[in-house]
């Protein structure tokens, strides 16, 4: 492979591993490696591909569904969804321990980011849980693993970001991330009841209660409602046609205000926190966004996925073992990058490879995203990880322990949709062709 | 200094933050305008894409104040100062550099008058200066971490402060 190629890779370990902000360190290797191998204004053409790279329409999905999860936190959403979901999961094999899952898929229906589910729904289980003698590896296991789920149920803010970047439609990606998120939920949830069969001491004991169950459970689903009504929000504008997938971020907005405002939590406290918190959030991913567009151009006037596009053809293999190659990378990489970083830097080389490879440019997306929701829980780089972290005060070590049968069962899913792709396709062409 | 530095850049946040509730609210004004009367406000695209570039570039200073830039911490889990001060290096060249770009794109835009192109035709030199400040600030505020990194003052701050 030619030195233009080589120096990039090196340099990515180089920079990013001593610790400089990964939308600063992005640009640093384009900008080196354009300066050393080729003779072009580099500063023109490094803000020309920033400007160019926040400037799509599409992108405006991004900071509005990032808003509403912001707001969210700060209502008492996830309250009533626990207390709705409580008596209906109770006596399931593996009990309480199904909120973590259930919950976790049911915010990620109306939160795309996979940090703010876990946080979210682990703010009010884990203690929950904890009281009621369930065992505590398994909470943080499966809010790892569900917690996930915020990046592959739609809407999903990594799902706009692989849309915008590889020119793929956002709404068919977030109908493509649909069936497989729900499937990887009820292999959760297999998971756990098993466990609960194997190991009932782990699972602390049901309340013996002599209240009517089947009341409760009535009695308890208006505290569903502002769940439904904002999922009919986003899902019902985007899919009826009335609203494009960033109209339906703004009426999610606009509709979580509304909510907040009547379960009266809203204020202007909140409103100004979750602004903050918005554009924190914003500028990390903005910057990134900006800088791996420059990377992308960058990268090729290096020729550099065309080099390592032939190469991977030199070997000459099969379209499965190619997907199987492309796992072990994306496990390696997530357990030192971050998972946007991954997106972003792996998009320009890895794409045209699997779309010669005969697969679809939808179910790579989705094939991304798990590889995503793999980072998220590898060590030592798992950003649900330290969130979880933070929310159990318990060591990384403990939480990782917890999260590896669930990084298991998701490595197996990926291996399920390469063997039958239309686990990813079949809805997406079904409702839009 | 530093203080005010932080008030300055923390109220650049919460303007970020606002004026993309802004184009929230516009949008979904927009929609019930566009499905009942069939007015369409064109421009909110173009104004809210404006937003979103100027919303990250602000928020950049803040952001970084308060650890939300995220990088990889396993030489500084080993030598957690060397490899403040390396990372911080090289993030301040870096963020020279893109400041430098982005002020340059900004005067090739007021020398050359260029506009959006659409029907608000939108004179580019505007947002342009919004990010290429924005990008600047990144920079002084990387300087104020050195300074906080001499003087053995915290460098982040808690998000909620």
């Amino acid at each position: 492979m030619p030195a233009s190629v080589i120096l990039p890779l090196i340099l990515l370990v180089l920079i990013l591993g001593s610790g400089a902000w990964v939308g600063l360190g992005l640009v640093g290797i384009g900008v080196v490696s354009l300066e050393i191998f080729r003779s072009m204004p580099v500063e023109k053409l490094l803000a020309q591909a920033m400007w160019n790279g926040l400037s799509s329409p599409e992108l405006l999905a991004l900071p509005l569904f990032i808003m509403m999860a912001e707001l969210l936190y700060r209502s008492r959403f996830i309250d009533g969804l626990f207390e709705a979901l409580e008596p209906w999961l109770r006596y399931l094999p593996g009990g309480l321990l199904h909120i973590n899952i259930v919950g976790c898929t049911l915010f990620a229906l109306i939160s795309g980011s996979s940090a703010a589910t876990t946080s979210s729904v682990g703010r009010i289980t884990i203690n929950e849980l904890r009281d009621r003698g369930y065992d505590e590896q398994l909470t943080y296991g499966t809010l790892a693993g569900a917690g996930t789920l915020g990046f592959l149920i739609p809407p999903s803010i990594v799902m706009i970001i692989y849309g915008v970047l590889s020119q793929t439609s956002v709404l068919k990606l977030f109908a493509a991330g649909l069936v497989p998120g729900l499937l990887l939920a009820l292999c959760f949830m297999g998971f756990v009841m098993i466990m609960a069969v194997l190991k009932p001491e782990k699972f602390g004991t049901a309340e013996a209660t002599d209240e009517n169950i089947w009341r409760t459970r009535f009695t308890r689903l208006p505290k569903l409602l502002p769940f439904m009504a904002l999922m009919t929000a986003i899902l019902g504008s985007m899919y009826s046609g009335i609203a494009s997938p960033t109209e339906a971020a703004a009426v999610a907005v606009v509709a979580t205000v509304g909510i907040m405002a009547i379960e009266g939590s809203l204020s202007i406290t909140a409103l100004s926190a979750a602004a903050i918190g918005t554009s924190r959030t914003v500028s990390m991913l903005g910057l990134i966004i900006a800088a791996a567009s420059f990377l992308s151009v960058a990268m090729g006037f290096l020729g550099m996925p065309q080099a390592i596009e032939r190469y991977i053809e030199s070997l000459d293999l099969a379209p499965l073992m190619l997907i199987l190659l492309l796992i072990v990378i994306y496990v390696v990489l997530g357990s030192f990058l971050e998972g946007m970083s991954i997106i972003v830097i792996t998009i320009p080389i890895a794409l045209p490879l699997v779309l010669n490879a005969g697969y679809d440019q939808v179910w790579f997306g989705v094939f991304l995203i798990l590889m995503v929701e793999l980072a998220q829980i590898s060590p030592p780089v798992g950003m649900n990880l330290f969130v979880l972290q933070g929310l159990a005060r318990k060591p990384l070590n403990q939480i990782v322990r917890a999260a590896l049968p669930f990084f298991l069962i998701m490595l197996s899913f990926v291996i399920l949709l390469a063997l039958v792709p239309s686990l990813v396709t079949w809805l997406p062409n079904l409702l839009l062709g | 200094m530093i203080n005010a530095m932080d008030r300055f850049t923390r109220c650049l946040s919460l303007l970020s933050g606002v004026a993309l509730g802004a184009v929230a609210v516009f949008i979904v004004l927009e929609i019930v305008l566009r499905n009942l009367f069939g007015i369409s406000l064109h421009f909110l695209w173009e104004l809210g894409v404006f937003v979103h570039m100027s919303a990250v570039f602000l928020g950049l200073a803040w952001t970084l104040r308060t650890g939300g830039h995220i990088r990889v911490t396993l030489l500084k889990s080993v030598l957690p100062r060397g490899a403040e001060w390396l990372g911080l290096g090289l993030g301040f060249v870096m963020s020279l550099y893109v400041s430098s770009a982005l002020v340059q794109l900004c005067w090739s835009y007021f020398k050359s008058g260029r506009t959006s192109g659409s029907i608000t035709d939108t004179p580019l030199v505007y947002p342009s200066a919004i990010i290429a400040f924005g990008a600047c600030l990144l920079s002084l505020q990387i300087l104020m971490r050195a300074v906080c990194l001499l003087r053995n003052q915290p460098e982040e701050l808690d998000p909620s402060t």
